[in-house]
């Protein structure tokens, strides 16, 4: 039975946690994927996804919305709307450029041992609801394991 | 507006009676995790995806050369016909917690597929002209009489 080890790809692109965010989209761009394994002195210490920084900016627009909201309601000044949403704009703004890969990173890992049978890879990668699990030794990451790798073996007549 | 406009018209598709394998070839052929499974007169009878194939057959330890299609398939999917409002579409998707539906004529035969993409690049598109308008409106903004 292969193990995880004979199927992972080993050459894992990852980032740093003190990445800002406009420079981890250039890298989402750069490397054609949508998420990168984090790590912090060779060790890893998280996972951060396009959709993780979606998360995060979503928090941050309501946060502005809850501040622009609360100013409306307790002035007895009508307040021109458009500029609201200026102020909203440039609030998110302001924050998504001092915001880094450690601010909005998954830090609870889902990995494998290299030693993982594929067929309990695959489980993981379905309990789990995710498409990508990474594989660890010693907490060191020594590779990635995607569902799309997975199936490109069952095409191939591999499994 | 229908959820006709916005769909996919190239929709891969695979049959029942094929092997897992050949269905998992045409997904890395194509660059896509979804299968619509139709039968001989194109009504579609079910979804395959990346998913199943992980789950239903490599975790499992079945042999993806042996098993059919059809054994593995998500059976019966939901579907909408093409003429019905993209808001009926997303109510369905939320419904079934499915990123994808199918899409048909009115002779129930597949033509064309919709994702949570297709209508969120709608939304988009939409949010973007709506900002538009709304710059042109501040304060300095130049306008046009």
């Amino acid at each position: 039975m292969l193990k995880a080890r004979d199927i992972m790809a080993k050459d894992v692109r990852v980032v740093e946690p003190d990445m800002r965010l406009p420079d981890l989209e250039r890298a989402f761009l750069d490397a054609h994927v949508s998420g990168f394994p984090v790590v912090e002195d060779g060790k890893l210490v998280g996972t951060v996804s396009r959709s993780d920084v979606i998360r995060a900016l979503c928090v941050e627009q309501s946060l502005s919305e809850v501040v622009a909201d609360y100013y409306r309601v307790h002035t007895d000044i009508e307040e021109d709307p458009l500029e609201s949403l200026e102020d909203v704009a440039e609030r998110v703004g302001t924050r998504v450029d001092t915001l880094t890969v450690g601010d909005v990173m998954i830090k609870d890992l889902i990995t494998v041992p290299p030693e993982l049978a594929v067929n309990e890879v695959a489980r993981t990668l379905i309990d789990n609801r995710v498409h990508r699990v990474l594989v660890t030794k010693g907490g060191e990451l020594i590779g990635i394991v995607s569902s799309t790798d997975i199936v490109r073996l069952v095409a191939d007549g591999t499994i | 507006m229908s959820v006709g406009r916005i769909c996919q018209r190239r929709v891969d598709v695979a049959k029942p009676d094929e092997s897992v394998q050949s269905a998992a070839k045409r997904m890395l052929q194509r660059s896509v995790g979804t299968l619509v499974v139709t039968d001989d007169t194109d009504e579609p009878i079910g979804i395959l995806t990346d998913r199943d194939v992980v789950l239903r057959v490599v975790a499992t330890g079945k042999d993806a050369r042996q098993v059919k299609v059809r054994d593995v398939m998500t059976r019966e999917p939901t579907w909408i016909a093409e003429d019905r409002p993209i808001e009926e579409a997303l109510a369905t998707m939320r419904l079934n917690a499915s990123r994808r539906l199918p899409i048909v004529d009115g002779n129930s035969k597949l033509v064309g597929i919709v994702s949570l993409d297709d209508v969120l690049k709608l939304l988009a598109d939409e949010f973007a002209a709506i900002g538009d308008v709304v710059r042109q409106e501040l304060p300095g903004a130049r306008t046009s009489v």
